[in-house]
């Protein structure tokens, strides 16, 4: 289970808001910080670039969204409101699903298939390695073919391993409602790919 | 059914990736839904991050200047990156509360503003309160000049009668520019409009010279105000524009002015005119109560320019001549009680105060008596017969009728106070004071200058004092108009009996 690391590391310094814990990194970024909002950077920046990259095909749309990512969290860092128990991640993932939502609204979906062949030297069998690649990149293709809230729920629990609590927060529902939303992606990735021929 | 089965699939999630437990393990647990979880299952375990797509490999610098551009050309609001954000609330609390503070404490600095007189801390408000008054208001250039001019003159009187030469000066520059504004704004204006701004620049130059004769010493700044403007002015106003001894003797040493040099009373006459004649009237007043003596051709100067004036009519001005009349009896009075030996040419000007006090609706002087003398064979204004106005009654009047008539002493008393006896002059009933002299001062289109029955009598000048005046027995035959009750007298007493 991943856990948001800057939540994990607590200053000696009185919480910033009444009953929430905030870590100082936090807190200082809230204060317009530029260092503290770089370690910030540092610690999720990947996430939030795969968690684009699977939804976003265009390589350098994805590294666009995820810069644009936290160039909004910057400017609104100041405006940001820890709740407790909610990690800065789940934040920064909302602002991602805003902003990929506004790429495909304005026609920015592309279902070009990601290289193959990055996937191969993971792999030791040539061969495997081959058929690993194809099926990932069909299985990501099939991931973008969903609906917004099934991309989220599949991404944010299953590639990012989040709790429902803090899923819940991101897409604003109840976690028995996105056990429900989490099945349903799942089928409807099913039925995609079985439709292509696809068997996972 | 389904949430059962979103809750099987769940758990067999976190089985499998917490605990590491197999698919089939855990659908060993979910029997019942085994078949519709096996495949969703086998999807989910295939999405995880180490399967995600792989990124590029200079992906994460790609970024970092991607971010790096966007930071540069995105700068946060400038409130945001000098306020932090509780330093950005704290901050804007105490801003708000200025901003109630200044704006109570200058609406009470605009209200001592408006007091303020230049010198005072305060004046600098009040004009940049004008100036935000004339940006609010939006009225004519003419009207804001009006209203300026009047203001800038407040300033000055209020300056020179407490004595502050220094500041006065300064104010009396400020009413300068501001008075050849006003003159420019009426220069482009209609007629209407410019005629009643010219009218109170004359007005205000009235005032001016007032102001110089009440306040003697401190008056400087305003005589120097007055002969910079009469230098601007047409020669009527700069022959009287000053009030210092030099200027009084030659004042005394003028001869009166020609009629054709007074404004005429109907049409447009330039403002300067108008001031002109209240002003010199003012001057030659103050030049003879300085003498202590009235010439011939000051009383024929003063006849023409107390009837002139009465008979502008102009608005406002009704004050400065009876500021005139009043002083003019005190100077009639001084000059007769002191041997003035030109008495003989006072007759005119005396009936000028009465008739101006008639005219402008005025009570006659309270006190001023003429009686009866021997004779006296001067003509009655031998300097300057011309001087008279036009349309007066005649000057050279038959001696004849003064010197038949007897020489029983003859009085004019106006009002109701006692006649002091003076030379021996007994009581006698009262005639009407039309019966001392021509006391219709006629206007120029001919029309007797009668007081408005309507107009609301004035108290009489204080300077005025109980004067007898023996008067000169050289009252013309002149056609005599209705008194006013206050002087009527019995219907049957004969203005010839003088």
């Amino acid at each position: 289970m991943q856990q948001d690391r800057l939540l994990d590391v607590k200053d000696d310094e009185p919480p910033a808001t009444g009953g929430t814990v905030i870590d100082g990194t936090l807190r200082r970024a809230m204060a317009r910080d530029q260092s503290a909002f770089g370690a910030l950077y540092e610690a999720h920046v990947e996430r939030i670039h795969r968690h684009v990259r699977y939804r976003v095909t265009d390589p350098n749309t994805a590294e666009d969204i995820t810069a644009q990512v936290f160039l909004r969290a910057w400017q609104a860092i100041d405006r940001y409101r820890p709740v407790e128990g909610r990690p800065f991640l789940a934040w920064l993932f909302t602002i991602a699903n805003n902003l990929i939502v506004d790429h495909h609204r304005r026609g920015g979906r592309v279902t070009t298939g990601i290289d193959p062949a990055r996937h191969a030297a993971t792999t030791e069998n040539p061969e495997e390695a081959a058929v690993n690649a194809d099926l990932q990149a069909q299985l990501a293709a099939a991931i973008r073919r969903l609906k917004p809230e099934h991309q989220l729920i599949v991404s944010l629990r299953l590639i990012e391993d989040m709790e429902y609590e803090d899923i819940a927060r991101v897409m604003n529902k109840k976690p028995g409602a996105l056990r429900v939303t989490l099945f349903r992606a799942l089928a409807a990735l099913r039925d995609d790919l079985s439709k292509r021929g696809i068997r996972p | 059914m389904r949430h059962t089965l979103a809750q099987a699939l769940d758990d067999c999630i976190t089985r499998i990736r917490r605990d590491g437990d197999s698919i089939e393990h855990c659908l060993a647990a979910h029997p019942q839904h085994a078949a519709q979880l096996k495949p969703l299952l086998v999807l989910a375990q295939r999405m995880t991050a180490e399967t995600a797509p792989a990124a590029r490999p200079d992906a994460r610098q790609r970024i970092d200047r991607r971010l790096d551009q966007l930071l540069a050309t995105h700068r946060a609001p400038l409130w945001s990156r000098i306020f932090p954000p509780a330093a950005y609330r704290l901050a804007l609390g105490s801003a708000v509360a200025m901003v109630v503070l200044a704006v109570i404490a200058f609406a009470g600095a605009g209200i001592a503003a408006q007091q303020a007189v230049p010198g005072d801390t305060l004046y600098g408000v009040r004009l940049a309160t004008e100036r935000a008054e004339m940006a609010v208001r939006r009225d004519a250039p003419l009207t804001e000049h009006q209203r300026l001019s009047t203001r800038r003159l407040a300033e000055l009187r209020a300056l020179v009668e407490r004595g502050d030469t220094v500041n006065g000066a300064q104010a009396a520059k400020r009413y300068e520019a501001e008075h050849q504004a006003l003159l420019r704004a009426a220069a482009a204006a209609p007629p209407v409009q410019a005629e009643a701004a010219q009218r109170l620049a004359a007005a205000q130059v009235i005032e001016l010279a007032a102001l110089r004769d009440r306040t003697g010493a401190t008056a400087a700044p305003v005589s120097e105000l007055l002969a910079r403007l009469g230098s601007q002015t047409p020669p009527a106003l700069a022959v009287a524009k000053s009030g210092d001894a030099s200027t009084a003797e030659a004042a005394r040493a003028a001869p009166p002015p020609a009629s054709s040099q007074l404004p005429a009373p109907a049409g447009h006459a330039p403002a300067a005119r108008y001031a002109g004649v209240f002003v010199q009237l003012l001057s030659t007043t103050a030049a003879a109560e300085r003498a202590g003596v009235i010439t011939a051709a000051q009383s024929a100067e003063l006849t023409v320019l107390l009837s002139s004036a009465s008979t502008l009519n102009i608005g406002g001005e009704h004050a400065v001549v009876a500021t005139a009349v009043g002083r003019l009896g005190a100077a009639l009075a001084a000059c007769v009680a002191g041997g003035c030996a030109t008495q003989a040419a006072l007759t005119p000007l005396i009936e000028s105060v009465h008739a101006s006090a008639l005219a402008l609706g005025l009570p006659p002087p309270p006190a001023l008596m003429v009686q009866s003398s021997p004779p006296i064979a001067a003509p009655r204004v031998a300097a300057s017969p011309a001087a008279r106005p036009a349309a007066t009654t005649p000057v050279a009047a038959p001696r004849s009728a003064a010197t038949s008539a007897p020489p029983a002493p003859t009085r004019v008393v106006t009002g109701s106070q006692p006649v002091p006896a003076a030379s021996g002059a007994a009581a006698a009933p009262p005639v009407p004071a039309a019966g001392s002299g021509p006391v219709n001062v006629a206007t120029p289109s001919g029309t007797e200058a009668a007081a408005p029955a309507t107009r609301a009598a004035t108290p009489p000048p204080a300077a005025m004092a109980p004067t007898t005046i023996t008067a000169t027995p050289t009252a013309t035959p002149a056609p005599v108009p209705s008194p006013p009750a206050a002087t009527a007298g019995p219907a049957s007493q004969p203005t010839a009996a003088r």
